[in-house]
């Protein structure tokens, strides 16, 4: 799949290990970054690998739970309700810029991504298997956005960030595009598995083994969190649950059936770096949940041997 | 015979009234010399070490007068058709160039350039152990650990100290330890544990306790042993992580692996030790090794023996002439010998052997004049002649006495160099025209005897007939009964400190290079461990304990007032705060909205004369006003009161 991946998108390569890790765990990825840094391209081609359903939603202030969901719409001709399915239904769903729409639009997704289904009308619809919400947001604008609330930000598996491409990634975009590239164009790709194989994947992560030290550690450093001066809010048990999910499936796409340290440690900041909140002295002396992440990490001991 | 040769006799006559020692006799000498000779204790005659050394050379004058000493002579013949050959190159035809010299001249170059290659191989060692060590530095600050919780100490940590703590062969042989013991889980575990220590000890990882065994193989800047290392953390992952049983053959696998890394020392470490220990012991300097059985014709094992024959006991001075003790009265003290031309003394030895001189000691002093200890005033002269008269006590003074009729003929030694001194002192041999050969001066209760030359002591020219009997003859002036023969290490005055002894005894470029290895190692590993240790942080009081703090340091300084004074303000901001407005409080005459008093009784349900009597006098209490004693009381009521208030405060 990176293989494929890589035909059109060059030099993000972290941003597409973790959708992929989020898309094997079974989890969603919030991916932040400025605009024009590939992060709807990446969307796209990862659809057409994974052979998945895309849809993408633009997220505006207008727009209401039901242009996500769906609505009923009355059919005059049988006089009856006909319920409509929204882009929700769909396998990949990109939610463009989801800060921009109000609260109440964010809850309808934000529902739908934890329970799998989504209920109109009092009647509720299972949303097809897989289902992978990558929802993405510009950090640098504030006026006009609806920052998600904590809660909220929890039920995103991992939250990823997207840098400026250093200068010879760059010149490459560049050249390929020269080259005549069309990023709307991706037919160039082909589909590497089908949803069936995604979802034996995901069974297959799910059965890695994880031992009880590296629980441990895992719960350790999501403890550590909640103790950190520099942090306001901790990590949820929630975190610790999506830690051991992604290093499942770190550990099996290194063709490992157990987890190892090595295979947790690089899920920390992307699992945790959107669960933290900083106390405010810490934000206004410029930390950021990484930096806190990684002495968090740096703190705690790596299980070693008995 | 000059007329002053008659104040040698009185000068001997004074010495004579020393205890009297009858060994020293001439007339014996050459038999005894003979003897010696005869029983092997001198080899020079025989096996000469060739080619001569320069002194040896110097003896070769008395080579052909020897009997039997032809391997001398041919020595000497030796010697001077090279000396020959290379002072006129052009009367003999210089043979072709053989192979030898120029292979020889190969070698010299290669071995050069070896040397040269040692000596920037070092250098570069140097530099990059040192800019290592610096940015090991940095990274350690870098990566320094955040001061650990105390409920974050885990038995994990506690083995990965352990691994910073100990030996890699030490966990290598506990690993084999484990492994003879089937313990293959522990022994797995040990041999990882060798390979970090070994690879952190050579600066290819850095041990840390939150570092995972991946990130040590990917950062090992060791190429070749990452393979290994991943190996063992393979095997171990395998074993921890992955719910497997150790099997013998992982456990061999991954000995053989911590063992290769382990004990994979860089040849050039070697290379540096070993030339740092060769450099240290060579002390830069060469030299031929001493003779032992006689076969230097310069040596003086000859003069020893014969003084033995003697009856003279012959010693070694065994400790610096520096501090040889002074002698006392009634004490017959050790004749001294000192060979100037083989013995460099220094200031402070030559002043204290020239107060132990005045205090009563005999001195002989041989060599050149010139390197004689400035107190003695020597100056040298040129002599005339090799042969020279020595002046005996049966000559003019005794022989009348003992009555003997026919003075023998004078007695005389044929010495190869002609040098003499001008003492103004009494001589005791000279040469034909009367220069000086050597003479006795008196310094204070002592005397020395100065020998123009340290000839007559050498193998070659007392095996020459006549220079024995000659040179026990000057030496019975002093009529010796104990001869100390000082050593080139006995004329330099001890060290003060050690590294001063270390320097003079040639050990001061190897110390150098120990102290420079050493800041190598301090800048390499020591640094690390030399760093302090972050001091844990100090616990945080509880609240209680803080507040009790607080209160001791009240009492302590007598600031009850102020204690009180400080918590009247502070419970009127908050209840003033909390106090309504616009509305009466029920229940009360007084006016709540502005009377902390009667909010007071108000909320907590107190009576209001009690609120008002312990508000009156919290409030109008001043920080400054002398303690009444009644503080505390009134803080606990106030304390209670405010509480109560607070309490009912919120439940509204």
């Amino acid at each position: 799949m990176k293989h494929q991946i890589a035909k059109v998108v060059v030099g993000q390569d972290e941003l597409v290990d973790g959708v992929l890790v989020a898309t094997l765990a079974r989890g969603h990825v919030l991916v932040e970054g400025a605009p024009g840094l590939g992060k709807t391209l990446v969307a796209r081609a990862l659809a057409v690998v994974s052979g998945c359903a895309f849809k993408r939603i633009q997220f505006t202030p207008d727009l209401m739970p039901s242009d996500v969901t769906g609505s009923s719409v009355f059919d005059r001709q049988t006089s009856s309700f006909t319920f409509i399915p929204g882009p929700i239904f769909a396998q990949l769903l990109l939610a463009d810029e989801i800060n921009r729409a109000p609260a109440k639009t964010q809850s309808a997704l934000l529902e739908a991504m934890q329970d799998r289904q989504v209920t109109v009308d009092g009647t509720s619809r299972k949303l097809p298997s897989p289902f992978v919400v990558v929802a993405t947001q510009n950090p640098v604008e504030s006026q006009g956005t609806y920052p998600l609330p904590e809660a909220q930000l929890d039920r995103f598996l991992v939250k990823l960030t997207v840098d400026d491409p250093p200068r010879e990634v760059e010149q490459t975009i560049v050249r390929r595009h020269a080259d005549g590239f069309d990023p709307s164009d991706l037919s160039a790709l082909q589909a590497a598995v089908s949803p069936a194989d995604i979802a034996e994947m995901q069974a297959h992560a799910q059965s890695v083994r994880c031992d009880d030290a590296i629980i441990a550690y895992i719960v350790d450093v999501v403890r550590r969190t909640r103790d950190d001066r520099a942090i306001e809010l901790g990590a949820s048990p929630r975190a610790s649950i999506a830690l051991m999910k992604t290093a499942q499936v770190y550990a099996a796409s290194q063709g490992r059936a157990f987890v190892t340290p090595d295979d947790v440690k690089p899920m920390f900041a992307p699992v945790l770096r959107h669960r933290v909140m900083l106390h405010p002295d810490a934000q206004l002396q410029g930390v950021s949940p990484d930096d806190r992440i990684t002495e968090i990490v740096r703190a705690a001991p790596v299980p070693r041997m008995a | 015979m000059p007329r002053h040769h008659f104040a040698t006799a009185a000068l001997a006559l004074t010495l004579a009234s020393a205890p009297a020692f009858a060994g020293l006799d001439p007339a014996s000498a050459e038999s005894d010399v003979s003897a010696v000779r005869a029983a092997g204790s001198a080899e020079f005659c025989a096996s000469p070490p060739r080619p001569l050394s320069s002194r040896a050379r110097r003896l070769c004058a008395h080579a052909k007068e020897i009997p039997s000493c032809a391997g001398f002579v041919a020595a000497c013949a030796e010697a001077e058709s090279g000396s020959a050959a290379r002072t006129t190159p052009s009367s003999t035809p210089t043979p072709p160039p053989s192979a030898a010299p120029s292979v020889a001249a190969g070698l010299g170059a290669i071995a050069q350039l070896v040397v040269w290659l040692l000596v920037a191989g070092i250098v570069a060692l140097v530099v990059v152990l040192v800019v290592r060590a610096l940015m090991r530095m940095r990274r350690d600050v870098a990566l320094a650990d955040p001061i650990p919780k105390a409920a974050t100490v885990t038995v994990q940590a506690d083995a990965i100290a352990e691994t910073s703590r100990s030996d890699a062969e030490v966990l290598l042989a506990r690993a084999d330890a484990h492994a003879r013991r089937g313990e293959l889980d522990a022994a797995l575990f040990t041999y990882l544990a060798a390979a970090l220590r070994a690879l952190d000890q050579r600066g290819a990882i850095r041990l840390s306790r939150d570092r995972t065994n991946g990130e040590y193989v990917r950062a090992c800047k060791e190429k070749p042993s990452r393979t290994p290392l991943r190996e063992i953390v393979g095997e171990v992952d395998r074993v921890q992580f992955g719910g497997e049983l150790a099997n013998g053959g992982a456990v061999t696998r991954a000995a053989e692996r911590a063992a290769a890394l382990v004990r994979a020392m860089p040849a050039m470490i070697v290379a540096l030790v070993i030339a740092l220990a060769t450099t240290a012991c060579t002390g830069g300097g060469g030299g031929r090794a001493p003779s032992l059985k006689g076969d230097d014709p310069a040596g003086s094992d000859l003069f020893v023996s014969l003084l033995k024959k003697q009856g003279v006991t012959v010693t070694r001075a065994g400790s610096s002439l520096a501090t040889l003790p002074m002698p006392t009265s009634g004490e017959t003290a050790p004749t001294v010998v000192v060979d100037t031309d083989r013995i460099a003394l220094d200031e402070e030895t030559a002043a204290h052997l020239m107060r132990w001189v005045e205090a009563g000691g005999s001195l002989v002093v041989t060599g050149r004049p010139e390197t004689w200890p400035k107190e003695l005033g020597a100056t040298i002269r040129s002599a005339t002649g090799d042969r020279i008269t020595i002046w005996e006590e049966d000559d003019d003074v005794l022989r009348g006495t003992r009555g003997i009729g026919v003075a023998p003929p004078p007695r005389t030694a044929v010495v190869a160099r002609s040098v003499a001194f001008a003492w103004g002192d009494v001589p005791v041999a000279w040469f034909a025209e009367g220069e000086t050969y050597a003479a006795t001066r008196r310094i204070g209760k002592g005397v020395v005897l100065g020998v123009a030359t340290d000839e007559l002591l050498t193998n070659a020219a007392l095996a020459r007939p006549g220079n024995a009997a000659a040179m026990i003859a000057i030496l019975a002036v002093l009529d010796p009964h104990e001869l100390r023969l000082a050593r080139s290490e006995d004329a330099i005055a001890p060290p003060g400190n050690p590294v001063s002894g270390m320097i003079r005894a040639g050990l001061g470029l190897g110390l150098a290079h120990g102290l420079v290895l050493a800041l190598i190692l301090f800048l390499a590993v020591g640094i690390r461990l030399a760093r302090p240790k972050p001091t844990p942080p100090p616990q945080r009081r509880a609240f209680a304990e803080s507040v009790e703090a607080s209160g001791a340091l009240y009492s302590r300084a007598g600031m009850a007032s102020h204690a009180l004074a400080s918590y009247a303000r502070f419970v009127d901001e908050r209840l003033r705060a909390k106090m309504p407005r616009r509305r009466d409080v029920p229940g009360t005459s007084a006016h709540p909205t502005t009377d902390v008093a009667a909010f007071l009784a108000a909320r907590s349900g107190t009576d209001a004369a009690t609120c008002e009597r312990v508000w009156q006098r919290a409030k109008n209490t001043r920080p400054e006003d002398p303690p009444r004693g009644d503080e505390l009381p009134l803080l606990k009521e106030l304390t209670a009161l405010y509480a109560a208030a607070s309490s009912n405060t919120s439940k509204r």
